[in-house]
């Protein structure tokens, strides 16, 4: 009797596994695998959606000609808290960079460059997002060479127009990098 | 018809037998309970335990071979982890070309954020199992 008791065991167990393992069948008693990567949910789409309506207040805000009140909606952006989720990150880059060009419109050279710092901090490999920050941060750089020369700082300006030169040069190698890239995977999302 | 009250009509013997016992029960002789255990222990009791069980494992090994063809054959949407959700990821190929200058921030938030609302929509479809 204990013969067939362990057979039957065996088998049920054998038998339960094949369930488990078939694709297509419930998986209702068998051991659950979590998807690889957060599903899009509505946290994300909160951040996104406020993010978007933050965006076109600063828009009203610049048209309007009150670009303080377009850097004050923008830094309510960046100061929420958020989802970490690649998404959110490239929005936040892209955010870091408006306030940099509206800073740098200022004149505001520091503070603009402090953003692009944090934009950077936000994309690390090569997309379309980090291309744009070292784009902005090399129009930092050029304004910073102008204004030199206007003080009559020519080394200062030689340099500035050097870092200037470097950073935009480093965008476009990014940017290229961003299409070649692009034209490898098919232009897939 | 014969009359019960007859004193000189002999009663059935086994019929007197079954009264007194009921009356009043003697012990079984000890041949007599030899012989009822003898019985009640017999190899046949053995024989029909491993009967039953055989049977009751058979019938179980029958019942989860059938479960696991039917499944195999069942129809059912998506791989066995249940609904495919869309997962978070870069926003980069929902661009075509490297950005402008200055502006534009707007526009590609709008478009981020449409696409990402799509992709929300999609997965509670799947959750629902309406895909």
């Amino acid at each position: 009797m204990k013969t067939w008791l362990g057979l039957l065991l065996v088998l049920s167990l054998a038998f339960g596994d094949i369930a488990c393992r078939n694709e297509g069948a419930t998986t209702a008693g068998c051991p659950s695998s979590e998807p690889s990567g957060t599903p899009v949910d509505t946290t994300i789409m909160a951040f996104l959606s406020a993010a978007r309506a933050l965006h076109h207040e600063a828009d009203l805000r610049e048209k309007s000609g009150d670009p303080a009140g377009a850097i004050a909606a923008l830094e309510r952006l960046v100061a929420m808290p958020a989802p970490a989720v690649a998404e959110v990150d490239e929005v936040l880059a892209d955010t870091h960079a408006r306030l940099a060009e509206l800073r740098l419109a200022r004149g505001d050279l520091d503070g603009a460059d402090r953003e692009v710092q944090g934009g950077l901090q936000r994309v690390a490999g090569p997309t379309y997002f980090r291309g744009h920050l070292l784009e902005v941060q090399g129009l930092i750089e050029e304004a910073r060479a102008t204004a030199y020369v206007d003080a009559g700082k020519r080394e200062e300006a030689t340099a500035a127009k050097a870092r200037a030169i470097s950073l935009l040069e480093e965008a476009v190698r990014v940017q290229e990098q961003v299409i070649d890239r692009a034209l490898a995977d098919g232009g897939r999302e | 018809m014969p009359d019960p009250r007859d004193e000189h009509e002999i009663p059935d013997p086994e019929l007197a037998r079954v009264l007194r016992a009921a009356w009043s029960p003697e012990d079984l002789s000890p041949e007599e309970h030899k012989k009822l255990v003898a019985k009640a222990i017999a190899p046949r009791r053995a024989t029909v335990v491993r009967v039953s069980f055989g049977a009751s494992a058979i019938l179980a090994l029958a019942a989860s071979v059938l479960l696991a063809v039917w499944t195999d054959k069942a129809p059912r949407p998506g791989p066995n982890l249940g609904p495919v959700l869309s997962v978070s990821r870069s926003t980069q190929s929902l661009f075509a070309r490297p950005f402008a200058p200055t502006g534009g921030e707007s526009a590609r938030v709008d478009r981020i954020a449409m696409a990402r609302a799509a992709d929300l929509r999609e997965n509670q479809f799947a959750k629902w199992g309406v895909r």
